[in-house]
């Protein structure tokens, strides 16, 4: 079954064609949103967040872009929002625990763990995946779409609704950053 | 033991070390964890508002607009207050030098 049929049946309201569009993209969404916020429990919550705001707003789908396009779109808002509430909690966390004496307050992330990473580069990857934390967001975004889900910088500027050469002007950014950030966590290692 | 690599070497390794990733699936039953989702998010309006005023963008809309109040505020005090000084003054002038203005009634009933 395409996917326009699909679309036309969930704007009917039938939950099949809704369980199908969950099973046929689960995991582009999933691993999209785990490459933004680094973190299985948290890619899964965007991940249902995702599909919630599909089924609430598929009326609102016009069809100028592929589903999958949109749904990244989705996706990135999303997983960005998540970051950005996540980081307003952690800096009220932190203002807690400078005037109580609550520890716990202050929680750190644990490690990026992707399944997907073949098991010599897993502490690689972690490392790299901090300093894409710390990218600007459009230049994480690229970054991620390109290296997590090995989208083209032509799907990159559908995705973003940009131009081929700015996606390349980002990643050649990110690349730059990422290069001189790893040379400071290396050089503070050795 | 490994020989310790130089620093560009480990950057570009590093950089590379997602070549090759397959995707990440969630687990089991996600449309399940979907739908229950789905069923528990009849969000109550106040959790609605209490998330739309918390945002700092808000937070700081509302400041200014109390600041720009304040100053409105006072501007239009101190514009009255002078108004009522000049009217005060006006009123000793006229009690000092007696250019009251007299009716008819003053001249044929004045006191001796």
């Amino acid at each position: 079954m395409n996917e326009w049929t699909l679309i036309e049946q969930l704007r009917k309201g039938d939950e099949t064609a809704f369980k199908k569009i969950v099973e046929a993209w689960q995991d582009l969404v999933y691993n999209t949103a785990f490459g933004i916020v680094q973190n299985a429990e948290d890619a899964e919550d965007v991940a249902q967040d995702v599909f919630v705001q599909v089924y609430e707003s598929i009326n609102t789908f016009k069809g100028e872009s592929k589903l999958s396009t949109w749904l990244y779109r989705i996706t990135i808002s999303k997983a960005m929002d998540h970051i950005r509430r996540k980081n307003r909690k952690k800096r009220f966390a932190f203002v807690r625990a400078l005037f109580t004496d609550d520890n716990e307050a202050v929680v750190h992330p644990p490690d990026f763990n992707h399944p997907g990473v073949i098991l010599d580069n897993r502490e690689k990857s972690a490392t790299l995946m901090k300093a894409v934390g710390e990218l600007p967001d459009n230049q994480r975004i690229a970054f991620t779409l390109h290296k997590i889900e090995g989208l083209s910088y032509q799907e990159i500027s559908e995705v973003m609704e940009t131009t081929v050469s700015s996606v390349e002007s980002l990643m050649h950014r990110a690349k730059t950053n990422l290069k001189k950030n790893l040379e400071n966590f290396y050089r503070q290692d050795q | 033991m490994e020989p310790k690599r130089s620093i560009p070497n480990l950057v570009e390794s590093t950089i590379n070390s997602l070549d090759g990733v397959t995707r990440a699936s969630p687990g089991p039953f996600f449309y399940t964890r979907v739908m229950a989702r789905m069923d528990a998010e009849e969000k109550n309006l106040w959790e609605k508002a209490t998330a739309f005023i918390t945002r700092p963008i808000v937070i700081a809309v509302v400041i200014c607009f109390v600041l720009l109040l304040n100053v409105t505020a006072m501007f239009q005090q101190n514009e009255l207050s002078s108004e009522v000084a000049s009217e005060q003054a006006d009123g000793t002038i006229v009690d000092q030098y007696k250019i009251a203005s007299t009716s008819f009634y003053d001249y044929t009933n004045a006191e001796p």
